[in-house]
């Protein structure tokens, strides 16, 4: 379903020499995956990348079968786009609508009718306890309550790839319990999810191995197989561990 | 929740106040630009006209008695109209200026408007009476039409100016106020299209937008312009002798088919203000990421 071959994706330079990595992937349907690396590694550029909100600099990517290139046309892309949800650690939202309104926008855009879109947004508003903040602006809600509204956004056209930042999710604990509660069921209904993480064991019983270990220097390694020196790190490929479903 | 309008609302749209002001003024100085050279060459036009259609005819004096004849006969002719005789001050003012002198009493000279073929008048008057002599009036062409020349270029030159003015009145500001607003809506723009938003639908409402603004501001424009050229035309009327307009002005301009198309120029801004921000956008929405 996603291909990433030999794709250039930018990291800091304080972790890798030459502010960059290559991979290669390869994501098949209904699976979970786990990204895991340090701060600035280029989790978010990864996931950027695959919502196709970060442009390709060298390699290829492949989505749902389509060859992502700068020639594609912005119909398709958008065609794409419309399949993908992405939460990142700074979700943002339209000022200008209401909480009930930014939900109700992807499917506004996918052209759901009326009465459908009323039913799917007060559903997920209920799922995700925020049903009282439905009239309420953006500008007027807490952190929490604004990650709550972007990830019932992100949930409620039913995206076939489901790109997650584990540590953003982390910080709602009953956000992070829900999602991980019913990872099972957007598995089962054909969506692939990718999580990135910080660290490894971050959601160790929960998500199988991390598929894809991004590269970084550690100050003090303890031993060479766990932690790469900067010598390997200039040459670093990118290990993607055959993931099993959850 | 109003459906049909989430992806309009969801963008800012600010108050194209500027754009209107400037529109309307663009729409003021292309009007007045095209009303006066419409107006010039309309105005030269009657002027030519009574000029080379103007004969005159001299009744020596023994032919006076058949003045009334003359005068009765020419009057029912076809093609003839405004006919009178000139009085004896006025053909003496004539005389003068042909630099002829002329013992006392001073000939008749009976002048009118004549638009057809000058051989049938001359044969008919001829008939009537052998002595007199038609005078067309052609010789006034060539010096007419010099002038005629230099106000026509005079003219073109004001209206040229006139449009050049409105035109940089016009769309240098349409680009800022698509630039600024551009600039404020970029932010929702891109969550739009990174959610997946059609292009054609993100900024659909802002293309109608503009539209709007730019004719309404062309219709402010040609509100401000009939008052002006009704104040300018109640001004030169009395200079050039012309009646004043007795239809409603707006109607009166309609009239005429040239000077109709400044009712156009609302139309042609809201056109360019619509195409303009459709390639606008359209352009800034295909560079996204």
């Amino acid at each position: 379903m996603i291909l990433l071959h030999n794709l250039i994706l930018p990291a800091a330079p304080s972790l890798l020499q030459g502010g960059q990595y290559t991979v290669s992937l390869h994501f098949t349907h209904s699976e979970a995956y786990r990204v895991c690396g340090p701060a600035g590694s280029g989790k978010t550029t990864l996931l950027k990348t695959l919502a196709l909100q970060y442009p390709i600099q060298q390699g290829a990517l492949s989505l749902f079968g389509q060859t992502i290139t700068p020639q594609l046309s912005l119909k398709t892309k958008q065609l794409i786009r419309r399949r993908i949800g992405i939460l990142t650690e700074r979700p943002t939202l339209c000022d200008r609508l209401t909480v009930f309104e930014n939900i109700a926008l992807p499917l506004h855009i996918l052209k759901t009718p009326r009465r459908h879109i009323l039913r799917e947004t007060m559903a997920i508003l209920k799922w995700l306890t925020i049903e009282h903040l439905a009239d309420r602006f953006p500008k007027t809600l807490s952190s929490s309550e604004i990650l709550r509204t972007a990830c019932a956004r992100v949930l409620v056209a039913r995206p076939t790839l489901l790109l997650l930042e584990g540590d953003t999710l982390a910080s709602d604990e009953y956000l992070h319990f829900l999602i991980m509660k019913n990872l099972y069921n957007f598995i089962n209904t054909g969506c692939s999810v990718i999580f990135t993480t910080r660290h490894d064991d971050t959601m160790n019983g929960l998500l199988p191995p991390p598929a894809l270990r991004l590269p970084y220097i550690p100050k003090q390694p303890t031993s060479s197989q766990d932690h790469l020196t900067e010598t390997q790190a200039d040459t670093f490929q990118p290990t993607a561990y055959k993931a099993s479903s959850v | 929740m109003r459906h049909f309008s989430l992806i309009s609302r969801s963008l800012i749209h600010p108050r194209l106040s500027i754009l209107i002001l400037f529109a309307a003024l663009s729409t003021f100085w292309i009007g007045l630009g095209i009303a006066i050279d419409n107006q010039t060459t309309h105005l030269l036009h009657n002027w030519e006209r009574r000029l080379t259609q103007t004969a005159l005819i001299v009744l020596p004096i023994n032919e006076a008695k058949n003045l009334q004849v003359l005068t009765q006969s020419l009057q029912v002719f076809h093609g003839v109209s405004d006919l009178h005789q000139l009085s004896p001050s006025d053909t003496n003012h004539l005389l003068a200026k042909w630099g002829t002198s002329w013992p006392n009493p001073t000939p008749s000279i009976i002048m009118f408007h004549y638009k057809d073929d000058n051989e049938t008048l001359q044969k008919t008057i001829k008939n009537i009476s052998p002595e007199a002599t038609l005078i067309p009036s052609s010789n006034n062409k060539s010096y007419f039409s010099h002038f005629n020349h230099s106000i026509k270029t005079m003219a073109h030159v004001i209206m040229f100016v006139c449009i050049v003015f409105g035109i940089i009145l016009f769309f240098p500001i349409l680009y800022f106020s698509l630039n600024f607003t551009y600039q404020i809506q970029r932010s929702q723009l891109l969550q739009l299209h990174q959610l997946g938003t059609p292009a054609h639908r993100s900024y659909q409402s802002i293309v109608i937008h503009f539209t709007i603004s730019c004719l309404l501001g062309g219709i402010v424009g040609i509100i401000l312009l009939l008052p002006a050229l009704h104040y300018l035309i109640n001004i030169i009327a009395p200079l050039l002798h012309r009646s004043l307009p007795v239809s409603f002005l707006p109607f009166a301009l309609t009239s005429s088919s040239a000077i109709s198309t400044i009712y156009l120029i609302p139309v042609i801004q809201a056109v360019i203000g619509c195409i303009g921000s459709w390639f606008f956008y359209r352009h800034n929405i295909h560079a996204m990421p």
